[in-house]
């Protein structure tokens, strides 16, 4: 890791004799376009969110690999709390603990159902919703909401950010996704509303900056004027032009929405973040996807320390991505490979692929189980989805997927087992026993019918 | 200059005027909605014709209980839940079509019947009874994707900023294979926010509140050769101002170079430069407005020495100080915005004008460019709104019009592209306008544009034919080159090809830029002046010397070779390329030989489809069949069957290898559509050099379509594609059209495709006689044809 990363980040305590607000000078080094902000400010010493909060709220993350996996070497044999790591979980030893590996769990939705080819757009599309996306190239994109946004309208309210969105890979420059599938779907699983994906951050500077930096300004009369601004832009609606047709008035809610969602944040991001002594600003390009993965991570970990937000998704890469992986002696895409058609030299890459991710995994929990959070740690604080919504990548099952779940919850779960589940229950059900863990309550969603015991 | 205005002209006098020969027609009954005598009878063949077929030959794993693949041929029991799942049904005809279903091995279906299915699928998802006037599909807002936000700041406030690199733009999505389709460009919390800092990043940067600091102005130095000349535009308040450039010829030369420092075009002075850095200061008295200072590498003593590397003019920094009185000049586009001040005293009263008078003579002429059509007094006070708020918040004038400016860059008229109807169907001028200008030039209209529109004169065809003749003609049509070009051929992906650079040491980021440029000169010949007929025909093309040196051709009488810039290695006489050729930049046109015609063999778009170590004359095929005949072959199955290892040698050919798919009936199908073609192209490599030899293997590119025709290689390959033009010139106006419109295209557009081909057909395919045919069809000049039911709303 270079030293401009954010890795010190969980080693350090966050205690009170060591909190200190950042330097302008550090936050700003190296920012080539700090002008484009208003003003950074992180200066004034002023009471956290955070503090207000409850001691230790319970925080949500989903992290999501695609292509499916090699279903052989990723699944961990036996029950209960007597099972042994696979292969492909190995990396995960130090953390076997601190999660729990749950079996028979779908996302039907994600069948073609008559559709046809393009599972790899239906998985992602329908990982975090469970419901089936509407087959288009180009017109009416719609699927359903995600898991994290539905915990964001309500339990995100506490926050500066109701949630954040993360990724490794831009959307594509061309072409379509997959196989007659718009690319919104393979490129996201969080949506905002059921035809608006909520985008991803894939740098993680700018991340850094959304999460941590005030985009408003230091004074109150120019706070006042971002408000003015975003009052002139609201009355805006009544000089549009005559706008007819549902879809061009569907465009319009998404932007007027996006309004009111940020004008209810203004004021949180007035308030700055206290961010835990040594943290600087990470790099915009990181050094291949090792470095870049672990950013990421590293900046889920500082905004759940900070309790910038509760709330993360994370993709590590897109569905259908064809990226290479030469640091693990993988030189073929992905995706190419995850269609094996059963060659061994294949299987045995997807593995490595498999491998790869667990310990980039291990990562993220060993720094949240590091960071000392109220009573305990973070990771006991937490519940962390971690899998994908294809099973065998060479076979595009969509059941029985690869799903763990890391972290207590606030003492409600117990970790360490392996807990099998009917074939087909739906992976909304897991969801929904999240969501009521933070107090949402009786949310039933997408193709979900209930509740699992975890 | 903007006012609401009605024009003299009717739709039916466009009808008449227009080229299309069912134009009228389609006029006459516009509300015409009940079921037409085609669907009628598309309805009737599937019902006595079709379904039965089907049941026979596909209901034992496609009917009842039986959804094989997910598909239930139960589920779609009457033509409009067949037409609402098109792409399944695209997909079933595909593998009809190719024989890959009924599963080969135990069908019985006769060539009869499965040309029935094939003919009467094709006829329910696309035949549309143009007498009829279906509707034509709507438009949805479209928001400024990436590159259209950019270049409309750029040319509204005259400046050379990338906010989206400035700020990060999350990226936008891609629909119907392109970046501009309004149901896609979505517009989360977190664009909102980016677009928020945007907006601030750009006031700031267009409009100063400090112009003392402009009195002392620092610029960036260069290093010349001979006869080179460094510019720098300058704005300038009139006054005595002091030039400072610091200097020096090469390094350690005996001699001295003869310098000029001018100021648009007269010399201040003539210098000779030596060796030794040093200041040379001039004073210079000046007018206001724009100036350019040059400084210039007049001559050399030693001629024949000039070429020589270390004897160049190096200017390290060049400064500009002044005016020595009076205050000195904003930029240039901050004055070219802010216009007035509160203080100017011209009121018949002689009283300062004061910040309300002074936002709105500023955005008076700014909005209107803004929002791209006039506006009312009602938003015009809106911005000055702001404007005075943060006057009274204690902002000084210039950072009041800063939160003006700000404001009006969020505003949903401007992020999207709002468009006014002027009746029920048509749009008004000023929309007509900006569809127009973003579908050529990717970003707002310009003044001729605009004035068009106000005088109602735009929406006359010829009038919008000339228009489209002088943009096409701008340099700013590389925006349609590298918008629609780009992403329909899929140049913008060569950058993110791997290539195993042991295997194919020729492949270098310069060679991947050289490639791309000749596709993009020839694309940019097809807008300007070519012809269908030319992407599979055309026998020149355009090439620099590197290129000319792939390709294996002489550069203007040259061998490319030759032109490559060498070096002695260190141990003597050795000679070393340097990766540069001479005239590296200059790009003619010429003759191809026999192995390379039109577009489908130039180097960029063979790379495309390759895999790393080795072509794909699969993706290859493939590609040809889906983006220039627009018949793509249906979808891979989602479990490909194995290729069994144990068939074939070790060292089999590719074409052996690929045998295999041709002998397995299940594959087979589909893919003796894509391998011939494929195959016919593998004397081109990897990065698409020639080659006659692939390995050990002789290159074999003989092969068959699946019409029957045979070729005996790339060349006559070609020629038989070049025979399917209708399909070509259909697809490439379908492509084109999506992208003009935004939105993906629905089957009742297929009368505007219908009108645009035919159109294209009488003017000898030429390129600039689709895009006219485009701007004048109905999807693109009218909003839609409205059923007598739905009216208008006005918003909220």
């Amino acid at each position: 890791m270079r030293d401009n990363s954010l890795s010190t980040i969980a080693n350090t305590q966050l205690d009170n004799s060591s909190k200190q607000c950042i330097s302008r000078r550090t936050l700003l080094r190296g920012l080539g376009v700090s002008l484009a902000l208003p003003s950074l400010n992180l200066m004034k010493p002023a009471m956290a969110l955070a503090e207000n909060a409850a001691s230790s709220p319970t925080r949500l993350a989903w992290v999501f690999f695609p292509n499916g996996t090699n279903a052989e070497r990723w699944f961990p044999k036996g029950k209960g709390t007597e099972w042994e790591l696979s292969p492909s979980l190995e990396p995960l030893a130090e953390c076997k603990a601190d999660f729990n590996v749950l079996r028979g769990l779908a996302q039907v939705n994600a069948q073609s159902l008559g559709d046809g080819p393009g599972d790899h757009a239906r998985s992602a599309a329908a990982f975090l919703t469970g419901a089936h996306p509407y087959k288009t190239a180009g017109s009416k994109i719609k699927v359903g909401r995600s898991a994290d946004q539905i915990a964001a309208d309500e339990y995100g309210r506490a926050t500066r950010l109701p949630s954040i969105e993360l990724g490794t890979e831009q959307g594509k420059d061309a072409g379509d996704c997959d196989s007659g599938y718009a690319c919104a779907y393979s490129n996201n699983i969080s949506w905002r509303s059921e035809t608006l994906p909520t985008a991803k951050e894939v740098d993680p500077l700018r991340a850094f900056q959304r999460l941590f930096g005030t985009t408003g300004s230091t004074d109150a009369r120019s706070q006042a004027m971002q408000s003015n601004i975003l009052d002139f832009v609201t009355d805006q609606r009544k000089h549009l032009v005559r706008i007819s047709g549902a879809d061009d008035r569907r465009k319009l809610d998404e932007y007027f929405n996006s309004v009111r969602e940020v004008e209810q944040r203004i004021n949180r991001f007035a308030v700055p973040v206290t961010l835990p002594e040594g943290v600087t600003e990470p790099t915009d390009k990181p050094n291949g996807p090792t470095e870049h993965i672990r950013l990421m991570y590293d900046l889920m970990v500082l905004a759940f320390r900070t309790d910038t937000t509760r709330i993360a998704t994370f993709m590590l890469a897109n569905e259908g991505s064809n990226r290479a992986f030469p640091m693990i002696e993988v030189k073929d895409g992905h995706h190419q490979l995850s269609h094996h058609e059963n060659k061994i030299e294949s299987i045995e890459k997807i593995a490595k692929i498999d491998r790869y991710y667990s310990e980039q995994f291990c990562y993220f929990l060993k720094k949240l189980k590091e960071t000392q959070d109220g009573e305990g740690n973070l990771l006991d604080h937490s519940m962390i989805v971690y899998g994908g919504c294809i099973s065998d990548g060479n076979r595009h099952d969509h059941h029985d997927l690869p799903i763990l779940m890391a972290g207590k919850g606030g003492n409600r779960i117990q970790t360490g087992r392996l807990l099998e589940y009917p074939q087909y229950t739906p992976l909304n059900n897991l969801f929904s026993t999240m969501l009521e863990n933070v107090g949402v309550r009786n949310v039933k969603f997408g193709d979900g019918t209930g509740q699992i015991s975890v | 200059m903007f006012k609401n205005q009605t024009t003299g002209f009717t739709l039916r006098a466009i009808a008449v005027a227009l080229p299309f020969a069912s134009f009228t027609l389609y006029l006459a009954n516009p509300l015409h909605s009940q079921e037409s005598a085609l669907d009628s009878r598309i309805s009737k063949e599937w019902t006595e014709v079709i379904r039965p077929i089907l049941k026979e030959h596909c209901g034992e794993c496609h009917m009842q209980s039986s959804n094989e693949g997910g598909v239930n041929l139960d589920d779609y029991q009457d033509l409009d839940k067949i037409r609402q799942h098109a792409s399944t049904w695209e997909q079933i005809r595909g593998v009809i079509r190719a024989d890959a279903m009924p599963p080969p091995e135990n069908s019985a279906l006769k060539a009869p019947d499965r040309e029935k299915l094939v003919a009467w699928m094709q006829s329910a998802l696309h035949d549309v009874d143009c007498g009829c006037a279906p509707p034509t599909p709507k438009v949805t807002l479209r928001r400024l994707n990436q590159v259209e936000y950019d270049n409309t700041i750029q040319d509204l406030l005259g400046v050379e900023l990338t906010p989206s690199k400035a700020v990060g733009f999350v990226s936008d999505d891609v629909g119907n294979g392109f970046d501009n389709q309004g149901e896609v460009l979505t517009l989360p919390p977190i664009l909102l926010e980016k677009y928020l800092q945007a907006a601030a990043y750009v006031a700031k940067e267009v409009i100063e509140t400090d112009r003392e600091q402009l009195r002392k102005q620092r610029f960036p130095g260069a290093r010349l050769r001979h006869s080179e000349s460094h510019a720098i535009p300058l704005y300038l308040a009139a006054g005595k101002y002091n030039v400072n450039v610091r200097m020096r010829f090469g390094d350690k030369q005996p001699d001295t170079c003869k310098v000029r420092i001018a100021v648009d075009g007269a010399a201040v002075t003539e210098l000779d430069v030596p060796s030794k850095d040093e200041n040379y200061k001039h004073d210079v008295t000046l007018e206001k407005g724009d100036h350019r200072l040059t400084i210039e590498y007049l001559d050399d003593a030693e001629p024949a020495q000039r070429n020589e590397n270390n004897r160049r003019l190096i200017i390290d920094s060049v400064r500009w100080n002044g005016p020595e009185e009076g205050l000195p000049a904003f930029s240039k586009q901050h004055e070219t915005i802010v216009i007035a001040t509160p203080e100017q005293k011209d009121t018949p009263e002689s009283m300062p004008i004061g910040i309300a008078e002074a936002a709105r003579r500023v955005f008076t002429p700014l909005l209107p460019r803004a929002y791209r059509r006039p506006v009312s007094t009602e938003e015009l006070q809106a911005v000055v709104g702001v404007c005075e708020k943060a006057t009274a918040a204690g902002f000084g004038y210039e950072e009041s019009i800063r939160y003006g400016l700000q404001a009006v860059l969020v505003s949903p008229n401007f992020l999207f592209r709002t468009e006014n109807t002027e009746s029920a169907e048509m749009l008004d001028d000023y929309a007509i306008a900006t569809r127009l200008s973003y579908f050529l030039w990717s970003t707002m209209p310009d003044e001729t544009l605009t004035q068009l529109a106000h005088s109602g004169r735009l929406r006359q065809p010829e009038v919008l034919k000339e228009q489209i003749g002088r943009m096409l003609e701008s340099p700013q049509a590389e925006a349609l080159n590298k918008g629609f070009f780009g992403q329909w051929l899929g140049l913008r992906k060569l950058r993110k090809i791997e290539v195993d650079k042991e295997k194919f040491p020729l492949w270098s980021e310069r060679l991947q830029n050289a490639m791309v440029k000749e596709t993009e000169l020839f694309c940019m010949h097809l807008l300007r002046s070519g012809t269908i007929d030319e992407i599979t025909d055309a026998n020149f093309t355009f090439l620099n010397p590197r290129m000319a040196e792939f390709y294996g051709m002489q550069f203007e009488g040259q061998d490319p070779a030759e032109m490559a810039q060498k070096s002695l290695g260190k141990k003597g006489n050795t000679e070393r390329r340097l990766g540069l050729y001479d005239d590296e930049e200059k790009w003619i046109r010429v003759e191809l030989q026999n192995n390379r015609k039109g577009l489908l063999t130039q180097a960029a778009v063979l790379a495309l489809t390759s895999n790393p170590t080795r072509t794909s004359p699969v993706k290859r095929g493939k590609w040809i069949l889906e983006n220039v005949l627009g018949d793509p072959p249906p979808s891979a199955p989602p479990s490909v069957p194995s290729l069994d290892q144990g068939d074939h040698k070790a060292d089999a050919s590719l074409r052996e290898r690929l045998e295999i798919h041709r002998s397995n009936p299940s594959c087979a199908g589909c893919h003796k559509l894509m391998d011939p073609i494929g195959l016919g192209l593998e004397n081109f490599d990897v990065i698409g050099k020639w080659r006659d030899r692939d390995g050990n293997s002789a290159i074999d590119a003989k092969g068959q379509l699946v019409d029957g025709r045979t070729f005996e290689g790339p060349a006559e390959l070609v020629s038989l594609l070049s025979a399917k033009k209708p399909q070509i010139t259909q697809n490439f106006a379908t492509r084109m059209l999506t992208y003009a419109l935004g939105r993906g295209l629905q089957r009742q557009d297929k009368c505007d495709i219908d009108r645009i081909v035919h159109h294209a057909n009488q003017n000898s395919r030429s390129i600039r006689s689709i895009v006219e045919a485009i701007v004048l069809s109905d999807a693109f000049l009218q909003k839609a044809h409205l059923s007598p039911t739905e009216k208008p709303t006005e918003a909220r």
